[in-house]
């Protein structure tokens, strides 16, 4: 049984199909890359995936349980995590704020305690402060206060903090120097092993380096699953997309 | 069958005050909760114009429109001056109706207005063995001319369209190059000349008071919330099934009239939230 | 114990000032006062679902009635004399009846949600109009309604009400603050901000949402009660729309999601009542309403200083909020 399994996924707008009978398996610790055109439908899949749309038909199974209408804070509970292309914060809230949120998971409804003072959640925020470099201002800033790159960094901060089973990065490097790029691979590497990762970008060279296995996206459908070398020599893919884009972004 | 003539009568000028509440909410998000003060600007300037002045009824309702309308424009003015959120429209708002209330004191006395009286619809048709009476026909006439009139405006014009698209999606339709800020100033003034018509119109049977812009408002509110946004079939239905189920509940159960309304638009929300026939906001 | 006592300090000055206000003012004041400080109460608890969980109420005043005219019908209807059974039941009931509101306006979204609190408010008004077990008096009300037993002897006169609605209000705020300053205040901050990133980190955004309208109504109906035993009646205008957009309008020129904000504003807006009407009743609409015009204009210009007091707050509660931070 493997981890995920796209099964037959449909997902119509009106008369548009956003995603058509896309289907591929996924096992513990893989890395897929998601390549394809803008409109490809790799945005639509993702949502699919992480539960903030549901699909028209098909399912998607996780884990061996069905889980194409289940809600995203369930899916978050059942171990998939994600981070958003543009990245999703909170106007109003401090750094520490994000991360704390983010890390704790037992006494959410708690209306006693302080929000801070759980030492276990505090180390946690203190550690995530630290390895993200988002200690500024003691995490007391809020994301207008800070660079496009910090605000990245706590996006994908906030999505990899509870250690999920399987990760969605939705362009994760944009933003980033190819230095942050790769520490960032680093970190989810220190996820640890069993951590599969979907992420979709349009640099070339990160896919090629990051990925077991590339899906190519193309008008919703998926054209293509296979090892980065064998995309690679895959004409039609040449055609459809790689042709341009290998100039990197 | 009074009843029923009660009930279409004032469905019609449900149907009126909330399109216009559903256009501005639908199509720019804005929150305009003095419309109800539009609507009772129009009854006033109509009760000034028709029985204290002795125009006649068209006339003084189209004028009393035509007034609203310019309301319309200051309101415009004045939505566009503050920060587009619910916090700042809902303070801006409540302003407006305390004043505009007030002030209707000031210029027209404490003492509300009867409904209004006029001469060639004071009677009563007789349609077989029944007497329907005539202004609540007039009411009704007005209601659906006006109906259809708003009917073709959005579905067969280029206002229309560009209404329906700023509605659909703000942001796409201005990088098109559709100026939405006169769309919104369209709307708003066409919005206010109806609620005005309703007012002046309305008057034949709910007369005139400085307590209409938050009572007219609610009643509003609840043909919104169960018609649903985005069409005017939908909000013509759900007027006159609101304006029929008021008249019917004065009749049958008086005590409770009011409250059997807003159990309507709960069991809606619980059963359909969008409304009988909405998009989603 | 001494650092408490220190951060403690600023809440414990103003019950001390409270307590000892009666022998400054006469009793007119005091009741001014005592007026000021439960709808200070009322804002404040409005702003746990206003300003801390985003959700804009027109609404919350029927809520409070709920509490208000609970205490009232037991007491005059059945002769309930008792403090602790009458406050007992009016958080109970204003608990479920926020919980059916809460249920219903929910299922609509932002825009449309805040017509449906103010649709839902209204009704209860209209209920509250034509139900004859809801009214005991030729007036459409509840009236004959005093001060309730404490169950040691009180003499109650405008003095000892203040001070004892110093009292119970402080209790009130505390635990408002307690919550705020809470996981769960952080996540109701969170919804508000960014409901599908919430959902996105595990958080059932509907469930918070429920909770805080919960907490929020239920809070509310704490004032009402005290609103009832300090104005002696009670009646469909306290519960209606009007009296819900004011206490939504104190939250706002108090300034909405800060700590003590609303508090300051519900009783900025007693004041300013008590002296438009003062200066000119029939007026007094007038200019209230022209106060909130211009205060809705200014914002524009700077929105940290027209809303004045709002931006002295948030220098206060930033610090406030450090202060806790620090802990």
């Amino acid at each position: 049984m493997s981890l995920l399994e796209i099964d037959a996924v449909s997902r119509r707008y009106g008369g548009v199909h956003a995603v058509e009978d896309v289907s591929f398996t996924m096992e513990p610790g893989e890395w897929i890359g998601m390549i394809g055109p803008n409109g490809a439908g790799k945005s639509t899949l993702f949502n699919i995936l992480g539960g903030q749309v549901a699909p028209s038909s098909g399912h998607v199974r996780f884990d061996g349980a069905d889980i194409s209408r289940m809600s995203s804070h369930r899916r978050f509970h059942s171990g998939i995590s994600r981070s958003f292309q543009i990245s999703s914060l909170f106007p109003e809230l401090t750094v520490r704020e994000h991360l704390t949120l983010a890390c704790r998971t037992k006494h959410r409804w708690s209306a006693v305690r302080r929000w801070r003072g759980d030492a276990e959640v505090d180390r946690a925020v203190d550690d995530l402060l630290d390895r993200w470099d988002l200690g500024r201002a003691d995490g007391r800033e809020l994301p207008a206060q800070m660079s496009y790159g910090a605000q990245r960094r706590l996006e994908l901060a906030i999505a990899t903090s509870s250690r999920p089973k399987l990760l969605l990065l939705d362009e994760p490097n944009v933003g980033l120097t190819r230095e942050e790029c790769n520490d960032l691979r680093d970190r989810v590497h220190d996820l640890g092993q069993g951590t599969a990762v979907i992420f979709v970008a349009h640099d070339m060279d990160m896919v090629m380096s990051w990925s077991h296995r590339i899906l190519v996206m193309h008008q919703g459908r998926l054209v293509a699953d296979d090892d980065p070398s064998a995309i690679m020599k895959n004409k039609f893919v040449e055609e459809v997309y790689l042709g341009a884009e290998h100039v990197a972004v | 069958m009074q009843v029923v003539a009660n009930g279409v009568a004032l469905g019609a000028v449900l149907f009126l005050m909330a399109s216009g509440l559903a256009l501005l909410l639908g199509s720019m998000g804005v929150l305009n909760l003095a419309h109800g003060a539009v609507y009772m600007v129009g009854a006033y300037t109509t009760w000034t114009l028709a029985i204290s002045e002795g125009w006649p009824l068209i006339p003084a309702v189209l004028a009393a429109g035509a007034v609203c309308a310019v309301v319309g424009v200051v309101l415009e003015r004045l939505f566009r001056f503050i920060p587009g959120k619910p916090n700042e429209q809902i303070l801006l708002s409540f302003g407006l109706i305390y004043v505009f209330g007030n002030l209707a004191q000031v210029i027209w006395g404490p003492v509300a207005k009867t409904p209004f009286d006029v001469a060639w619809l004071s009677g009563a048709v007789h349609v077989g063995s029944v007497a329907i009476p005539a202004n609540r026909i007039a009411i009704a006439a007005v209601g659906f001319a006006v109906a259809l009139l708003l009917w073709v405006v959005q579905d067969r014009t280029r206002v229309g369209a560009m209404v329906r698209a700023g509605m659909d999606d703000a942001e796409m339709t201005r990088a098109l190059g559709i100026n939405l800020d006169r769309v919104v100033l369209a709307v708003f003034v066409l919005g206010s000349a109806v609620a005005g018509i309703a007012g002046g119109i309305g008057g034949l049977v709910l007369g005139a008071s400085s307590s209409q812009p938050m009572d007219v408002l609610l009643l509003a509110l609840i043909v919104v919330v169960v018609g649903g946004i985005g069409s005017v079939p939908g909000t013509l239905a759900a007027s006159l099934v609101i304006g029929l189920l008021d008249a019917y509940s004065r009749y049958q159960f008086p005590a409770m009239s009011s409250v059997i309304l807003y159990l309507l638009m709960a069991g809606v929300l619980v059963l359909r939230p969008t409304g009988l026939s909405g998009r989603t906001a | 114990m001494m650092r408490t006592v220190i951060r403690r300090l600023p809440v414990i000055a103003v019950i001390a000032i409270g307590l000892w206000l009666p022998y400054a003012l006469d009793s007119q004041q005091e009741s001014l006062v005592t007026r000021a400080l439960i709808f200070g109460l009322m804002a404040a608890s409005l702003d746990i679902a206003y300003g801390q969980a985003g959700l804009y109420s027109l609404g919350h005043a029927a809520l409070a009635g709920v509490g208000g005219y609970t205490a009232g019908l037991l007491m005059v209807r059945y002769d309930v004399q008792s403090f602790w059974i009458l406050v007992g039941a009016a958080l109970a009931a204003s608990a479920v009846a926020s919980l059916i509101f809460a249920l219903i306006s929910l299922r609509a979204r932002v825009l449309y949600f805040i017509l449906v609190t103010l649709a839902l408010g209204q009704m209860v008004s209209n209920l509250a109009q034509q139900w004859d077990f809801l009214k005991t008096s030729q007036a459409e009300a509840v009236t004959g309604i005093v001060m309730p037993d404490l169950g040691f002897t009180m003499a109650w006169n405008p003095a000892t009400t203040l001070q004892f609605v110093v009292v119970v209000v402080a209790v009130a705020m505390i635990v408002i603050q307690r919550i705020i300053g809470s996981p769960l205040g952080l996540a109701f901050r969170g919804t508000r901000e960014n409901e599908v990133r919430m959902e996105a980190l595990g958080y059932h955004v509907w469930r918070y949402r429920v909770a805080a309208l919960a907490a929020s109504g239920t809070m509310c109906g704490l004032a009402g009660a005290l609103f009832a035993f300090h104005s002696g009646l009670i009646s469909p205008t306290n519960v209606g729309v009007a009296a819900s957009g004011v206490l939504v309008l104190m939250v706002i020129i108090g300034g909405s999601g800060t700590r003590y904000g609303a508090f300051v504003g519900g009783i900025l807006v007693t004041f300013l009542q008590f002296y438009a009407a003062d200066w000119s009743l029939e007026r007094a609409p007038l200019i209230i309403g022209t106060l909130f015009i211009v205060t809705a204009l200014l914002i524009r210009f700077r929105p940290r200083a027209a809303a004045g007091f709002k931006a002295v707050f948030d220098a206060v509660t930033r610090r406030k909020q450090a202060a806790h931070v620090a802990a």
